[in-house]
């Protein structure tokens, strides 16, 4: 049975890349282009995993992750966040945020796997 | 003159007046003398001779008896019948007056028959002959006997009356000397105690007028010297006065000026310092008007700015003015041409008013009325002029009414001249201020918009990034080899182009004062085998012998681990780089509290002339190396920032063809720092 990982990044090349990268690896994926899209996503779809875009219009990634982890019926998803190049301390609000991994971008499509992996074993 | 000649004269004169008659009596009476002791001589001769004469005689006379006895005369005693003839022709010869030639005519009888026949009958026949000569013989002896008493006698009395006389003159030559003498001591002394007391008014500081002093005595000349000198001298003393009450006057006068001078100077300086020291306007301000109120003795000052947009003077500080004026000076700005402070504005001189009341002054609205129902009279008002310009004016009144001096409007002028000074410069300190801001605006704006651009150019770059690495990995199929091959290419350049574009990030976030340092706990030996151990496949690629040598037993360091990393991983990168064969040593230890690391190779190494060039952005040794080598060239500025921001150095030791030796040091505990903007 394959995982359903939900994307949630406004980028559309991001997307297509992050997807191409899952659909060719055997996962299935969804696909939000906003924070509250991606939020209603989560509740709907109850994905495996999250990969979480920081820097989103309006409500971004940090807030988004905080939303779903307040949620006690999707807090056990893992999110990694996906920022762009590391600012200092990025990193660390993500995990504060409740973040569960970090990947910056540009996404090898090698590094996102194995850290996908890594929480869905 | 002293008449010194005529006083020596008239005193030998008088001594000669003295002696002369004494030494004549004395040598009068010693001839008198001598008179008298020739005749006193003469008679005791004389009476000797007769005495002689007599004795002789009666020895004769008494052979004469003997032989009457005897019968015979002896011879001896007929010589001294002979003797009695010699003495009888001395006594002739000494005294030719008397007359014995009787006598003698008897004895040359006797003689001739004493010797003819010394019988004695022939003799006795003469015997009335002898007795006659007896008795003349007596006679003659008496005779001188009673002249030489008589010459004693005479002697006695001279010798007596001389002594009477020569006592008298005595006496007389002593009083004459006495006369003399007092009239001497009288001569001298009158003058000379005149002299005394002349000498001792002048000594009191008296002034004798020549014309005072006799003149009619020897020392009178002296005296009239003295006089005359003392008189001079008195005058030449008024002289000396009236020149020392001058220069006293003249130094009281100047001391007053140099007090003044010296207080303008202090008020000067303290308001040239206030200006100087202080940019706060109206602290400045106030200092000014302070002392320039104070300076010039008046009730009220007043310092206006002018604004140039509505032709109006603020007032922008003030001293002594009373509420109601501060109330119409705040609610109504003077405009230009408006009293003494408009006037002087548009004049652009200083403007003085000596009395408000006088109703030809332009004091006439409410203004004036306010400044008279302060009771004051006179303004005095200066514009503040710089170049032209107009800054505002020094405007000061006072209750006294009157002209201000010319000096105290001078000084004003300098007064006036600070005040422009502190106001240009609060201006142009505003200016400054405005422009450092603006400055460290556009500086953050840049910064940020590096910041924006580069975050922008990332993002279609990742998209390029990742999908040409899907297409490499065949997500969409299989590639062409040729294709392949371009992709790669592309992939390589675009991972070149997004190094740049972080490094930029980096850089401007540094410079923009945004990259602050996140200190943790970390191990520093863990840090740099991670480090190393990620290079090693690199260093392996390109056959280079890579050995790491770290101290036992490091400290726990405080620091930006990330960031120091990425430094470590620069150096090292830098390293592989640039070096073709050999090795890379890299080593990590601990001195002065510092950890210092060092990273080695056996590359081309750098000339002493580029050891400080290279850490400069965009700089590398050689540009076409860059393209060759890869790399940003902003590697090592970012680094020697991330190692200063620690508190640290990044240095370089080679030379060319020696390989090239990197080392930085580190506080082991980094402090936090500011940034390094």
């Amino acid at each position: 049975m394959s995982k359903r990982i939900l994307i949630i990044e406004d980028q559309e090349d991001n997307r297509k890349i992050m997807h191409d990268v899952l659909s060719a690896s055997g996962f299935e994926s969804v696909e939000a282009t906003t924070g509250e899209e991606g939020l209603a996503l989560a509740e709907k779809e109850r994905p495996d995993l999250i990969l979480m875009d920081i820097q989103l219009p309006a409500m971004d990634g940090y807030e988004v992750t905080r939303r779903i982890k307040r949620n006690s019926a999707l807090n056990h998803i893992p999110i990694i966040a996906v920022t762009s190049y590391a600012l200092s301390g990025d990193d660390k609000k993500a995990f504060a945020a409740g973040c569960d991994g970090y990947l910056t971008k540009p996404v090898s499509p090698k590094m996102l796997l194995a850290k996908i992996r890594e929480y869905l074993r | 003159m002293i008449k010194v000649q005529s006083l020596r004269n008239r005193i030998i004169l008088q001594f000669l007046m003295i002696i002369a008659p004494l030494a004549a009596v004395l040598v009068f009476l010693a001839l008198l003398d001598l008179q008298r002791a020739s005749a006193l001589e003469r008679s005791l001769r004389l009476r000797e001779i007769s005495l002689d004469a007599k004795d002789n005689y009666d020895r004769f006379v008494e052979g004469v008896i003997d032989a009457m006895d005897t019968g015979t005369l002896s011879k001896a005693r007929i010589d001294s019948l002979d003797a009695v003839t010699v003495a009888l022709d001395q006594q002739r010869r000494l005294d030719p007056g008397r007359n014995i030639d009787s006598t003698t005519r008897l004895l040359a009888r006797l003689s001739q028959s004493a010797h003819s026949d010394s019988s004695l009958p022939s003799l006795l026949l003469l015997r009335p002959v002898a007795g006659q000569v007896t008795r003349d013989l007596t006679a003659n002896r008496l005779y001188y006997q009673q002249q030489h008493e008589l010459s004693v006698a005479h002697a006695i009395e001279g010798a007596s009356r001389q002594s009477w006389i020569v006592l008298s003159a005595t006496l007389l030559s002593v009083v004459l000397a006495m006369v003399f003498v007092r009239s001497m001591i009288l001569g001298l002394t009158r003058p000379l105690s005149q002299a005394i007391r002349v000498a001792n008014r002048v000594a009191g500081g008296e002034i004798v007028a020549p014309h005072e002093v006799r003149t009619d005595h020897d020392i009178g000349g002296l005296l009239h010297s003295l006089a005359r000198m003392n008189s001079s001298l008195h005058e030449y003393r008024r002289q000396v006065a009236d020149q020392e009450r001058a220069l006293e006057d003249k130094i009281a006068e100047r001391t007053r000026e140099l007090a003044s001078s010296v207080e303008r100077l202090e008020a000067l300086v303290d308001v040239s310092q206030a200006v100087n020291s202080t940019l706060d306007l109206q602290q400045v301000l106030n200092t000014i008007l302070v002392r320039a109120v104070q300076l010039s003795a008046v009730n009220v000052g007043s310092i206006f700015e002018y604004d140039e947009a509505s032709w109006e003077l603020r007032l922008r500080a003030m001293s002594g003015v009373a509420p109601a004026l501060q109330e119409h000076l705040r609610s109504q700005p003077v405009r230009m041409g408006d009293g003494a402070t408009g006037r002087a504005i548009v004049l652009r001189a200083p403007v003085e008013i000596p009395d408000i009341l006088d109703p030809s002054t332009p004091y006439a609205g409410p203004l004036g009325d306010t400044l008279k129902r302060d009771g004051l009279r006179a303004v005095l008002a200066l514009p503040l002029l710089r170049e032209g310009r107009v800054y505002g004016a020094l405007t000061l009144a006072r209750r006294n009414p009157g002209e201000f001096a010319p000096e105290i409007v001078e000084l004003l002028q300098t007064v006036a001249e600070q005040s422009t000074l502190a106001i240009q410069n609060a201006r142009l300190f505003r200016e400054i201020e405005q422009k450092g801001r603006e400055l460290q605006l556009a500086s953050q704006h840049k910064s940020q918009f590096l910041a924006n651009m580069s975050h922008e150019l990332r993002t279609p770059l990742n998209a390029i990034l990742g999908y040409t690495e899907l297409i490499i990995d065949g997500i969409y199929g299989d590639v062409p080899g040729t294709i392949l091959e371009v992709m790669e290419r592309v992939q390589k350049s675009g991972r070149h182009l997004l190094d740049l574009i972080n490094d930029v990030l980096d850089l401007s976030k540094i410079e923009a004062g945004q990259l602050s340092l996140a200190l943790t706990d970390y191990s520093f030996p863990d840090m740099v085998h991670t480090v190393t151990s990620s290079m090693e496949s690199l260093a392996a690629e390109k056959g280079l012998n890579l050995t790491v040598d770290i101290e036992a037993d490091l400290p726990i360091a405080l620091g930006d681990e990330r960031r120091i990393a990425q430094v470590l991983l620069n150096l090292v990168g830098n390293a592989i780089k640039f070096t073709e064969e050999g090795h890379l040593r890299i080593g990590a230890s601990k001195a002065n509290g510092k950890f210092v690391v060092s990273v080695a190779d056996t590359g081309p190494g750098i000339a002493a002339s580029d050891h400080e060039r290279i850490f400069e952005e965009f700089q590398q040794v050689d540009s076409s190396s860059t393209r060759a080598k890869g790399g940003t060239g902003l590697g090592l500025a970012i680094a020697r920032r991330i190692v200063e921001m620690h508190g640290g150095e990044l240095w370089v030791e080679s030379a060319l063809g020696r390989g090239s030796t990197f080392y930085f040091s580190i506080p082991v505990r980094a402090e936090r720092q500011e940034d390094t903007q």
